[in-house]
């Protein structure tokens, strides 16, 4: 009896227990981090953007497998806020960055909420800033600033940016861009303030914002602002086959491969100019030679879906090596010839001093170069009456050879510049939705309208006086 | 009056009435038996009809009773049993009656939470129990099958794709299943009918508030069969069923007419975009079966995937262009076979008993070379240690091995994704067999376009997944009678399975380009999941004052729940067909994953009963979980049920047998997954090797509680004409409130969603559950059982006080689906814009998803040694997207998609004018639901021509849902079972004590207005295995 009495104990106490501390502990997580880490996260997101679909709405490709929003601009969802997921971690990485006082990581977190303030703000007009990024500290709904008010906070943040990177020293972890050279990424806070300044060309009389002082100021102080050199100073991200999200992003898409052709329009400036970078961007029509001018032609984006096809078959594609090639050129964000090309527009519109024909030669001569394209046959194309700078058209000659140059590069950035200047001009037909017109913003995303209605409303009533359509131009185009 | 005198008073009163009485009466003795084998009928009631007076019979079944000299009627009544009125017989002092069983009131005694065995008649709350006995007869792979339509409220979503889990839904929602009162983690896949006695299925919260958060959403009761169950000594007895595949009820067909291409043309040269349109993968090429006299063949002829390659030119040779594939699908697929075996041994003596039981069950699945095995062997034992104290024990190992199966998900590795969305029957399937190109074998596949489409031979026969589960479950318990009444009761069940999953991907393998692996891949996970619930809990069970009796117990719980989980694989082969994982080309990733939680518990109940007329039960709970933090992590979940037996208490009319009340509330949470409020970093992407780590986008707060769920539920059990017909009826209504939820806030807070606690959702509905025997003769009896149910789920408020989030509305259904849809005239008709249909640009509401009633009819007729069993259920309501006919509207292969309209269109005319509406002047705007909230707008009847295939993207390739909407309702004959019974004398001859056989049949028929896929189990984008109908034989004989 005692023995089973004894079992019976010894039976009910089988299940060991932990305490409750033990529980708080997730094994499958870490619960802390480094600035390294974070920025590691960070330069993925904002350097591995969707340049294919960015391309669609920019009319550098068109795609027919299925109706897409970019091809047909119908852009009724919005592109939605995600920056600001990437914001929280920039975020996360500026608070530890404060706490280790360090400096390098200060100035890269104010470049990155440079970029993608000024992307968002770009996409919609007025967005959340000042108190953005505050949920932590119990702002849910945070209100919004003004466009004006935004840039004015983000040039101001890119000058700390240069001045905290003018000091630093020693390599920055993490960084998968510049491998650690905080050199490197004060030219690119200076090149990219340029194209901000470049963005605001509407604004050059603003008085708070001062946009002609602070290009000349960057343009030709090189000792205080630090610029690109050449395209080795490029702020790119350079792909590898360590893991298939490494991979050039279009490498082995069934979709990009079939079903993707080259824009008419984009086609017909190459061919026009006789531009050779034509033979890297596009293969020839099915069965006919390579390099061969004639042998190249586009697909109207237009076009509904089984008109594109059928055009298809008489078409280029994308070049072969988009989808067979693992690495590819990197991903530039922004580059040696895009700063030339902002500085020739820069002393076009007489903000600083130089000679625009110089700098944009460099900008062209940089763009070519990187598809391996000889200098006598960049010279000839530099000589060529279509492609010299002239100053009536001047402007226009500089957009559009930032649009060639920015083919699979920078984004939605051709958009942008197509928006403010107009050039190139963009084709629309029977497919285009919104009533066959470009639209000219990006609706504010739905879930604004759910959880910070007040404050959306606000912006909206304040900057869109027919309402949040895709068609209401906002602060900056004005 | 004063004090003193008014005690004298009714003192006197008292004691001369009680001797009036005294000297009018005299003594009733007996005994009461029932019929089956002469047991006493313990605790009968014995009532003098007329009066209050009644006794009720001992352990040895004796009672004794005054009754007054002048006579009258007892009557004698016990659950389970025909009541009995009798007439006292003025001389004879002593009366033994026997019960007879009444034939469904039999076996009331239900399994309830903790594994209590209860009266039925004394519960507050709604239960269904059925034997497990006709189960096995038409055995189905998955245990959980065999229970659709039988149980009022319990929806079963069966599926046809071998070695698919069921869904198994109890007033909507998943639920709890426990085997031999332990709580336990199963997909039902190891269990076997076989090893089963019986399923009790306790519907709601307050039937299992006893388990907790566990049992927040009822639980099925599983009790294994034990050698106590038996007769004494042994008893062997073996069941076997063979189910053949006859044919199918639900099976998708194509078109046959056009084939690969598009827009008409089509020519192979290489399947990766070098010939015409060969790398489109679209079914919109030229017409089949096209005559040309100037071919040798007579027929049109084109450069195909099977072209051989002229020497001379080096150029395919073009083939006749004719349907040659017009079953593929029933070319590729064979017939289903299942098998289920099972042999079990018995016995019983004074000291104790055991049952052994082994199992095979063997399905062989509709594609080739995928199969299902399941052996499990199982144990029980229980063993008399003194004459107090009784332990017992029971153990079961199954083992469940595939060495493929198929998926129904959508995608480039499905067969049916292959074969049917993006297949033209010029593809003969049987030129594929040998899947190999000729000279490349295990390197090159050879299919009919390589840029999209893998063969479905290839993919049977080298895609292949593996997986093994090893699952045993275990429980001991012992039982010490300490007093009479008092009950010591300790309970150890363990849970533990591990699985085994290992993918070979081969050389060439074609998965949307970037899911490609052209150098092949293997994959091996295994998990390991571990259960361990302790118990121990005091009994004490007494009668008070002969009316009233009380059970009152208290006990203790522990549960510990562990998952582990490693998966290692390669980025690439280098040795084609060699899977290892040192064969990676580059580094193999892997990755692990450690869960545990523990859950600690104190609980008590009782249940005090007044006669056989009202019974009251209490229970509570607390439990103190890991997953919440402090002082959140304790709470404390009460209940009351209360039973009413109204035709104990008043005179109800003759035919009217049983009334009985019912009604029940109980208060439960739920804790959340374990970790999941703890902040953490999530790994984000490497770049060049290097990690990084990224914040969450919730922002997490400690303070989050428990949610929970206040049921309450009202039901009545009736019964008429001496039992022929028998009505149970439940209500419930749940307020669950408190959720975890990730409440959104602004993105550009910096966070997506903070979590919070909120929100209220009310669900309600209603249970019926029927039986009636319209024949009842000794030879012919005709048994009907019928259930009907509902359950809705309403809003009631969201955590942050919206009127609407996602198209449900505050006080509106909870289940909308949400799709996107066309704008529609007032009259329905779609709206067009240059004859092209236009949609909302924002999704609506499509309507509800849950079905409105959810029903079983069964049927048994029985005549001397045969019965007959029908069974037919369905669901009625709820609403379906068929994304397959989309995609195979997409693909060309939709059989609405020949017609003269596709050749206009390839001729590139403009012939088709949609049946809808163009606007004349005016505008409207739609609401978030789908509704108009202002229309200005004027009509006339569309009359713009479009070419068909324009009409056929616009229409179901851009994802509009309610292009391909469908009403989910069906109805299926589940089953038929027609049993013979040897008859005794010719038993008697055998070396058999029962033999019994059985022709079966399963999932007969299906009406349903779906098309191509069958609503019972399939939605959306699944691409199932065609539904099958399954005809057998069943044999089990008892030695």
């Amino acid at each position: 009896m005692k023995k089973i009495i004894f079992s019976i104990a010894v039976f009910s106490l089988l299940t060991a227990c932990h305490k409750q501390e033990y529980y708080q502990v997730n094994p499958n997580a870490p619960t802390v981090t480094t600035p390294a880490l974070l920025l590691t996260g960070i330069c993925y997101d904002l350097f591995r953007v969707d340049n294919t679909g960015a391309a669609f709405a920019s009319r550098h490709l068109t795609y027919y497998e299925r109706p897409n929003s970019d091809v047909n601009y119908g852009w009724n969802e919005s592109e939605g806020y995600s920056d600001y997921s990437t914001l929280r971690q920039v975020n996360q990485m500026e608070k530890l960055a404060l706490t280790n006082n360090d400096k390098s990581y200060q100035a890269l977190a104010k470049l990155f909420r440079a970029v993608l303030f000024s992307r968002l703000s770009e996409r919609f007009g007025d967005i959340p800033y000042q108190e953005a990024l505050k949920g932590e500290e119990g702002i849910d709904n945070p209100a919004y600033d003004t466009q004006e008010a935004v840039f004015a906070g983000l040039l101001q943040e890119l000058d700390q940016a240069n001045d905290l990177l003018t000091n630093a020293t020693g390599t920055i972890g993490g960084d998968i861009i510049f491998a650690g050279n905080p050199k490197k990424w004060q030219q690119t806070v200076n090149a990219f303030t340029l194209r901000l300044l470049i963005h605001l060309s509407k604004k050059e009389n603003n008085t708070t914002l001062n946009i002609k002082q602070r290009f000349s100021n960057i343009v030709n102080n090189a000792a205080k602002f630090p610029l690109m050199t050449s395209v080795d100073d490029n702020a790119q991200l350079k792909f590898n086959t360590s893991a298939p999200n490494n991979y050039y992003p279009t490498f082995n898409s069934n979709s990009v491969s079939s079903l993707v052709s080259m824009e008419k329009g984009f086609v017909k400036i190459l061919k026009d100019r006789k531009d050779q970078r034509l033979f890297y961007f596009a293969d020839p029509i099915v069965g006919k030679a390579a390099n061969n001018f004639d042998n190249y032609e586009g697909v109207d984006a237009g076009l509904i879906i089984s008109d594109q096809q059928n055009a298809a078959t008489n078409a280029s594609k994308i070049h072969r090596r988009y989808v067979q090639n693992e690495i590819n050129e990197p991903w530039i964000f922004i580059g040696f010839a895009e700063q030339e090309l902002l500085i020739a527009e820069g002393i076009t519109r007489g903000w600083a001093s130089g000679s625009a024909q110089n700098r944009y030669n460099s900008g062209v001569r940089a763009s070519m170069r990187s598809y391996g394209i000889g200098s006598i046959q960049m010279e000839q194309y530099l000589s060529n009456p279509l492609n010299t700078l002239v100053p009536a058209k001047a402007i226009e000659q500089i957009i559009v050879q930032k649009y060639i140059a920015l083919f699979m590069h920078s984004g939605r950035e051709p958009f942008l510049e197509q928006r403010r200047t107009g050039f190139p001009s963009f084709s629309t037909g029977p497919a285009t939705l919104n009533g066959g017109v470009i639209p000219k913003r990006w609706k504010y995303p739905q879930s604004e309208y759910q959880y910070n209605k007040a404050n959306l409303d606000a912006a909206i009533a304040r900057q869109y006086p027919g309402g949040d359509n895709v068609n209401g131009e906002m602060w900056i185009l004005k | 009056m004063k004090p003193a005198f008014l005690k004298i008073f009714i003192f006197t009163v008292t004691f001369l009435l009680s001797a009036y009485v005294y000297s009018q009466s005299r003594l009733i003795q007996g005994t009461v038996t029932v019929d089956k084998d002469r047991e006493p009928a313990i605790g009968a009631t014995i009532q003098l009809e007329g009066t209050s007076a009644g006794t009720v019979t001992d352990g040895d079944g004796n009672y004794s009773i005054s009754v007054p000299s002048t006579g009258g009627i007892l009557k004698f009544s016990m659950i389970g049993f025909i009541s009995q009125s009798i007439s006292i017989d003025p001389v004879v002092n002593t009366l033994d009656v026997i019960l007879s069983e009444d034939a469904v009131i039999i076996n009331e005694v239900v399994v309830t939470a903790l594994g209590i065995r209860k009266e039925k008649a004394k519960l507050g709350y709604a239960t269904q129990e059925i034997s497990a006995e006709p189960l096995k007869k038409a055995a189905e792979a998955n245990v959980a099958s065999n229970l659709t339509g039988k149980i009022a409220g319990l929806q079963i979503s069966n599926k046809s794709t071998l070695y698919e889990n069921p869904e198994i839904l109890l007033r909507g929602e998943r639920t709890l299943v426990v085997i031999d009162g332990v709580p336990t983690q199963t997909d039902f896949w190891n269990l076997n009918s076989n090893d089963i006695d019986n399923i009790t299925v306790l519907k709601g919260t307050a039937a299992a508030a006893l388990y907790g958060s566990l049992g927040i959403n009822g639980a099925i009761m599983i009790t294994t069969k034990k050698g106590k169950d038996g007769k004494e000594g042994v008893e062997m007895s073996i069941n076997s069923t063979t189910q053949f595949q006859a044919g199918y009820i639900r099976i998708p067909s194509v078109q046959n007419q056009y084939g690969m291409g598009w827009n008409g043309q089509y020519g192979f040269v290489d399947g990766k975009g070098g010939g015409i349109f060969d790398d489109y993968g679209y079914v919109y090429g030229p017409k089949l079966n096209v005559k040309d006299p100037s071919t040798k063949s007579g027929f049109v002829e084109i450069p195909q995937y099977n072209s051989p390659i002229d020497p001379a030119t080096g150029q395919r040779v073009p083939l006749p262009w004719i349907s040659r594939g017009e079953n593929n699908l029933q070319n590729f697929l064979r017939n289903q076979l299942l098998t289920t075996t099972n042999f079990s041994l018995a016995g019983k003596s004074e000291k104790g008993d055991y049952r052994l039981s082994v199992s095979h069950l063997y399905q062989k699945g509709q594609v080739p070379n995928t199969r299902l095995n399941s052996t499990t062997a199982s144990l029980s034992a229980g063993l008399k240690l003194t004459d107090k104290i009784r332990a017992e024990g029971n153990m079961s190992y199954n083992r469940q091995y595939s060495p493929n199966y198929p998926s129904a998900g959508y995608g480039a590795d499905n067969y049916f994704y292959n074969i049917l969305l993006w297949m033209g029957t010029d593809v003969d399937l049987r030129d594929m067999k040998d899947y190999w190109i000729p000279g490349k074998e295990g390197t090159l596949q050879k299919t009919y376009n390589y840029t999209w489409y893998n063969n479905p031979w290839y993919l049977a026969n080298e895609y292949l997944k593996k997986y093994t589960n090893d699952v045993i479950l275990g429980n001991v318990n012992l039982t010490w009678d300490l007093t009479k009444d008092l009950k010591f009761l300790v309970r150890s069940g363990i849970t533990t399975n591990t699985i085994f999953t290992d993918r070979k991907t081969p050389y060439s393998f074609i998965y949307y380009g970037t899911g490609a692996s052209p150098l092949g891949n293997y994959s091996l996970e295994k998990e390991n999941n571990f259960q361990v619930i302790s118990d121990a809990m005091l009994t004490y069970n007494k009668t008070f004052f002969e009316n009233w009796s009380i059970t009152a117990s208290a006990g203790g719980s522990h549960r510990f729940n562990g998952n582990d989980f490693v998966s290692s694989r390669t980025n690439g082969l280098n040795i084609p067909g060699y899977y290892n994982l040192s064969n990676s080309i580059s580094p193999v990733q892997t990755n692990n994953r450690l869960i545990e939680k523990e859950v600690s518990s104190a609980y008590g109940y009782a249940d005090i009963g007044y006669k056989h007329m009202i019974y009251l039960g209490v229970t509570g709970r607390n439990d103190w979980t890991s997953t919440l933090q402090k002082p959140y992590n304790s709470f404390f979940y009460p209940s009351v049920s209360l039973g009413v037996v109204v035709s104990e208490m008043v005179k109800l009319p003759s035919w009217f047998d049983y009334l009985k009340l019912r009604g029940s509330w109980a208060n439960v949470s739920t804790d959340t997954d374990p970790y999941y409020t703890i902040p953490k970093y999530d790994t984000y992407n490497r770049w060049n090797g290097t990690l990084s780590l990224r914040r969450p986008g919730s922002l997490v707060t400690p303070d989050i509680r428990p949610n929970k769920t206040i049921s309450t539920e009202y039901g009545t059990e009736l019964k008429f004409f001496q039992n022929r017909l028998g009505i149970d009826l439940a209500y419930f209504n749940y307020n669950q409130s408190n959720f975890i939820v990730e409440a959104p806030v602004s993105e550009a807070s910096g966070f997506d969603s903070k979590i919070v606690n909120g929100g209220e959702i009310e669900k309600k509905g209603w249970e019926l559950a029927l039986y009636t025997n319209p024949i009842r003769q000794k030879d012919l009896t005709w048994d009907i059982t019928a259930n009907i149910s509902q359950a809705h789920r309403f809003r009631k408020s969201f955590f942050d006080g919206a009127e609407e989030q996602d198209g449900v509305r505050v006080g509106g259904r909870a289940d909308i689906l949400r799709g996107w849809g066309w704008q529609r005239s007032p009259e329905g008709k779609i709206v067009t814009v240059d004859g092209r249909p236009q949609y909302i640009d924002h999704v609506i509401n499509l309507g509800t998803s849950d079905p409105d009633w959810i029903f079983g009819l069964g049927n048994k007729l029985s005549w001397k040694g045969i019965s007959i069993n029908v069974l037919f259920d369905g669901r009625i309501g709820g609403k379906l997207v068929n994304g397959v006919e989309a995609k195979l509207y997409e693909g060309g292969t939709h059989p609405a998609t020949a017609n003269s309209f596709r050749d206009d269109s390839y001729a590139g005319k403009a012939t088709y004018v949609l049946d809808g509406v163009e606007v004349t002047d005016g505008t409207a705007t739609w609401d978030q639901q789908g509704n108009i909230i202002s229309d200005t707008r004027n009509f006339k009847p569309n009359d713009k021509h479009v070419k068909y295939i324009d009409y056929l993207f616009d229409t179901y390739v851009n994802g509009i849902d309610q292009s391909v909407l469908y009403d989910r309702s069906f109805v299926k004959l589940r089953e038929i079972t027609i049993s013979f019974a040897l008859p005794d004398k010719m038993i008697k001859k055998l070396p058999f004590s029962d033999a019994n056989f059985s022709i079966v049949g399963r999932n007969l028929a299906l009406w349903s207005n779906v098309p191509f896929m069958d609503p019972d189990g399939y939605n959306y984008y699944s691409l199932a295995e065609p539904s099958y109908r399954n005809i057998g034989i069943n044999i089990n004989l008892k030695f």
